[in-house]
């Protein structure tokens, strides 16, 4: 329908049009359902829990004493 | 010297140590230097609390003086000893085994040898729960080259781990399959 739109197109560029579309059909056909990424979501999710996994396995440590100190001593004036 | 922090903005403050130190981790590679530099940003951020606006984002802000605080000791650094490319990755696949699983010990490695942008962009959104507006602002890019960089580091990852979608919606692994 976009080429009806086009007054005069050369014959070379219509049938450059066509074959691209073509080309699009039948790479849509095979591919499964995938986010900006070309990715699964499920294949992205898992990802996903490794990435926290890792941050998480630090960030749920205890916070070691010396940076709690900092804070109180700050909090007490001491800093000049 | 702040005057009056108030108390809840202190509790905030130390509810927020976790996050930085993980963040500090994950840029640095090292734990004994994520540590100092966690140290360094609390210190920053308690002599700058009059600068915070209370009740807009604390983590990002913290997160924000975190990475400053890096990049420019990094700039430092590397006109005293150039850091080869790599350390990173190399520090961590010599640190001593800190997961049972296989997998596990696996991504981390995988994850460390990602580009430094790629891994930071990822951790940032991935794992911190940052919206990619907000991680942009933190690593002081646009929020299209933030996208880009979690993509291209999901895909690195997937790649170099052989991660696979099988059809029952599951993920395989090759390296599993083959190990």
């Amino acid at each position: 329908m976009n080429r009806n739109d086009q007054k005069k197109p050369p014959s070379g560029a219509a049938k450059a049009d066509r074959k691209a579309e073509t080309a699009d059909q039948s790479a849509e056909a095979p591919t499964r359902q995938t986010s900006g990424s070309g990715m699964s979501p499920t294949l992205q999710a898992h990802i996903g829990r490794h990435v926290r996994a890792v941050f998480d396995e630090v960030a749920e440590e205890p916070v070691p004493d010396h940076l709690l100190r900092l804070l109180k001593d700050l909090d007490k004036g001491g800093d000049k | 010297m702040p005057q009056n922090v108030s108390p809840s903005l202190k509790e905030d403050l130390v509810a927020q140590i976790g996050s930085l130190r993980a963040f500090a981790v994950s840029l640095c590679g090292d734990r004994e230097r994520a540590d100092d530099l966690v140290q360094e940003t609390l210190y920053k951020a308690w002599n700058h609390l009059s600068s915070f606006k209370e009740g807009t984002n604390l983590k990002a802000w913290l997160f924000t003086i975190l990475r400053n605080t890096y990049f420019s000791e990094r700039r430092k650094r590397k006109r005293e000893v150039e850091d080869a490319d790599g350390s990173y990755a190399a520090r961590l696949s010599t640190a001593p085994e800190q997961h049972g699983h296989m997998d596990m010990r696996d991504f981390q490695i995988a994850l460390a040898e990602l580009p430094d942008d790629q891994r930071e962009a990822l951790i940032l959104v991935g794992a911190a729960g940052f919206s990619y507006e907000e991680a942009a602002d933190i690593s002081d890019c646009a929020v299209g080259t933030i996208k880009s960089r979690v993509n291209r580091a999901r895909n690195r990852l997937a790649d170099r781990l052989g991660l696979e979608d099988t059809d029952d919606g599951d993920v395989d692994s090759k390296i599993k399959k083959t190990a």
